[in-house]
């Protein structure tokens, strides 16, 4: 059997901007256009994959090795809409013992048995938690797991912050063979939200990488996830399907990833600063150059 | 000056786990307990080994009981095989102290290990704990830490003190040799003083004497280093006062040392005046001995000394002061800073050599050879040179080669010392100077 290429793609960003969300659709997305996918969630709180199963959710691996002492993957994997192979790393309860070591070893264990080669995946798209604040969660962007990163972020500097510590962290190990960044999802920005998207183009643009889609806050995602699916199962022919699956395509027709330039603190905190002044102009009905071209 | 830090191979000390660990296996009936990986007892067991054979013990080195915890715990956390292991061990152990330490693993996840402790009360038997994550420092930092926390959470503070008791500190157990021998001899010599004396590691030392140490009138800190903090904390928590002196080794040094201490005591100088004639007396009866195989070999040597920070100095001041041989290098070995290394080098400075030797920061053996090599005129050309050699070589076991370069005898004195069992013997005092003064001899008679 010949081995196919195996497309690996890391999401990252804050918690709560949506990670979850965006990357459950993507994979329905990709799934419904043919390919064999699996969704990764590297996420102690194990719920990547909820909407892909019905609003429920499977025991981790991590579980698993605490349970019986080791593991055999697919004993972990489990198959949710349209096929899409389910799996969660899982990790200890809060504020005791090492997620990062957790998520190290969840990934390690699949890749050692070789489960990805083994199912014929397309891709592997790993759901990881918010920042990178350790070694353990930078796995999935270190040499030979995911090729390319991508990071959800609203126009929230907080979010902002998360996806420029993401950068230096992909810039850090863009030198050892590790994953590059293709690209920021824009989330809760529509592309015509106004200054929320000026405040994400400029930071894509400072930092030289792109956006990959936006998508706009939707009262259709609340409803199919409240349904326990994705946007893309639960109401396929809406608007915001129509986004998601325009993101996959994006994501299946992107190819090349690159080093991001992330902001130093200073240049970061000083970009904070000056958009901090623009947007209270802008909210106290100041016409300014600015303000006008938004 | 100082050639490099840290060195890759051939480490001269441990971790901090290995210190609070060789220093815990000292104490009276004392069961240490690691909360850590797999390994890090075992490997400390064999690393305190290297102290001249330190052994077991009571329940220290290869007795130690351990949670040996793995991927498992790491993850979710030790707590629970923790609370497993101390329930075990308080079962079948018995001991009247047990000391409860985390390393690096459970330090780097967090395993609220006190928690833990005070879920258990009522505990058997009193426990102390401490953070050991190796990682913080080495073996003599862990000395110190264990130190200040057997006072802060085991040893009463008592607000009556007694002038006549004092507490030894300062030594390290198998990281300094031959600490049990110098503590000793130490004592011996204090106690004709007057005064009783806590060493707390040494053979002999009761949980009565260990909670006594409260009420000592003067912490006597044998370093210029280690144990000083320790002392520090102590004067704070249980307003005992300290004082910090070189270790006292042969007759010169250790007269100097006690009048010192008598002075600090306010002990009545008559009786330290006999107790020293006595001893000097003694001493020199002895070495007069010596003499006729003294002037009959040709004795007085070039000498380079390798040792910790607590040793070296004694040791070349002794070589220099009392016999008369020419102390070329004093390598200092520990990993300092530079303020560290400013308290020894002003220590250095007060001694009064009669030829004084380079005092040089090193760690690395090889560097120390090579340091040795770039650095002394004879090897740099064949003739019209001054030689060094043969130099005789005071230093760890892994100084041989340096011995051979130098074309002199060699007396393994620091750590790491694994060619030979140390239990009784020490240098300090007179009875430690003149057995410096045998084995020295011993050595260069040994090819005979």
């Amino acid at each position: 059997m010949a081995e196919k290429e195996i497309k690996q793609i890391a999401i990252y960003g804050k918690g709560g901007i949506g990670k979850s969300t965006t990357t459950s659709n993507l994979s329905a997305a990709l799934s419904d256009m043919g390919y064999k996918v699996m969704q990764f969630g590297c996420d102690p709180k194990a719920d990547s994959t909820n909407t892909l199963r019905d609003g429920t959710y499977i025991p981790t691996i991590l579980e698993l090795l605490r349970d019986n002492g080791k593991v055999d993957a697919h004993d972990a994997i489990f198959e949710g809409y349209n096929g899409i192979y389910c799996v969660e790393a899982g990790g200890p309860a809060p504020g005791v013992g090492c997620a990062g070591r957790g998520i190290i070893t969840a990934v390690q264990l699949l890749k050692q048995q070789k489960i990805f080669e083994e199912l014929e995946l397309d891709y592997v798209i790993y759901d990881v938690l918010g920042d990178v604040v350790c070694g353990g969660f930078a796995v999935p962007i270190r040499e030979g797991i995911a090729q390319h990163v991508f990071t959800v972020s609203s126009s929230d500097f907080m979010a902002i912050y998360a996806a420029n510590n993401l950068f230096k962290g992909i810039q850090k190990y863009s030198n050892a063979g590790g994953a590059l960044l293709g690209g920021v999802i824009a989330n809760s920005v529509a592309p015509d939200s106004g200054y929320q998207r000026s405040i994400v183009d400029d930071f894509v643009s400072r930092t030289k990488t792109k956006v990959m889609q936006y998508v706009p806050r939707s009262l259709t995602v609340t409803q199919s996830e409240l349904s326990g699916k994705t946007t893309i199962e639960a109401a396929p022919d809406s608007a915001q399907a129509k986004v998601y699956r325009e993101l996959a395509k994006r994501v299946d027709e992107h190819t090349e990833s690159k080093t991001p330039n992330p902001l130093t603190q200073q240049e970061l905190r000083d970009w904070a600063a000056e958009w901090s002044d623009q947007i209270l102009a802008i909210e106290s009905g100041e016409v300014t150059s600015v303000a006008a071209a938004i | 000056m100082s050639v490099s830090e840290r060195p890759i191979e051939r480490p001269r000390y441990s971790c901090m786990l290995g210190g609070v660990l060789a220093t815990a296996g000292a104490l009276p009936k004392t069961v240490p307990i690691v909360h850590g990986a797999q390994g890090c007892g075992g490997s400390l067991a064999q690393a305190a080994m290297l102290g001249g054979c330190y052994g077991t013990g009571y329940a220290g080195n290869a007795a130690v009981p351990s949670t040996n915890i793995g991927e498992s715990e790491v993850i979710f956390g030790g707590e629970t095989r923790l609370r497993e292991e101390l329930e075990s061990v308080f079962d079948v152990m018995k001991g009247d102290l047990f000391i409860v330490t985390t390393a690096c693993m459970t330090d780097i996840i967090g395993d609220d290990a006190k928690a833990v402790i005070d879920s258990l009360q009522p505990l058997p038997k009193p426990v102390i704990f401490l953070e050991a994550g190796g990682f913080k420092g080495n073996s003599y930092y862990g000395y110190g830490r264990l130190i200040e926390e057997l006072f802060l959470q085991y040893i009463p503070r008592a607000k009556k003190k007694r002038a006549d008791l004092v507490n030894l500190l300062g030594l390290v157990p198998a990281y300094d040799p031959f600490f049990r021998g110098d503590l000793e001899e130490i004592s011996r010599l204090l106690q004709q003083l007057g005064l009783t004396v806590n060493t707390l590691v040494t053979a002999g030392q009761s949980h009565a004497d260990l909670l006594a140490a409260g009420e000592a009138s003067l912490n006597i800190v044998l370093s210029r280093l280690y144990g000083v903090d320790a002392a520090a904390t102590i004067k704070e928590s249980h307003g005992i006062d300290y004082t910090v002196t070189d270790l006292p080794v042969g007759a010169v040094a250790t007269e100097a040392f006690l009048r010192e201490i008598a002075e600090k005591l306010g002990i009545d100088k008559a009786l330290v005046d006999r107790v020293i004639k006595r001893e000097v007396t003694s001493y020199y009866n002895y070495v007069d001995r010596a003499t006729d195989i003294i002037a009959d070999t040709d004795f007085q040597n070039y000498a380079v000394v390798i040792a910790n920070g607590t040793e070296a100095i004694p040791y070349a001041k002794y070589l220099d002061n009392e016999i008369g041989w020419i102390p070329t290098h004093v390598f200092v070995t520990d990993d300092l800073d530079e303020d560290q290394q400013q308290v020894i080098r002003s220590a250095f400075d007060a001694v009064p050599f009669e030829t004084s030797p380079e005092l040089v920061f090193e760690t690395d053996t090889f560097k120390i050879q090579q340091y040795i090599e770039q650095n002394t005129p004879q090897f740099l050309a064949d003739e019209y040179y001054p030689t060094i050699s043969p130099a005789f070589v005071l230093g760890s076991t892994i100084e041989r080669r340096l011995a051979e370069v130098l074309s002199g005898p060699f007396l393994p004195i620091s750590f790491p010392v694994y060619n030979r069992i140390i239990l009784t013997r020490g240098y300090a005092g007179f009875r430690g100077g003149l057995t410096l003064l045998e084995d020295l001899i011993s050595a260069q008679l040994a090819p005979r």
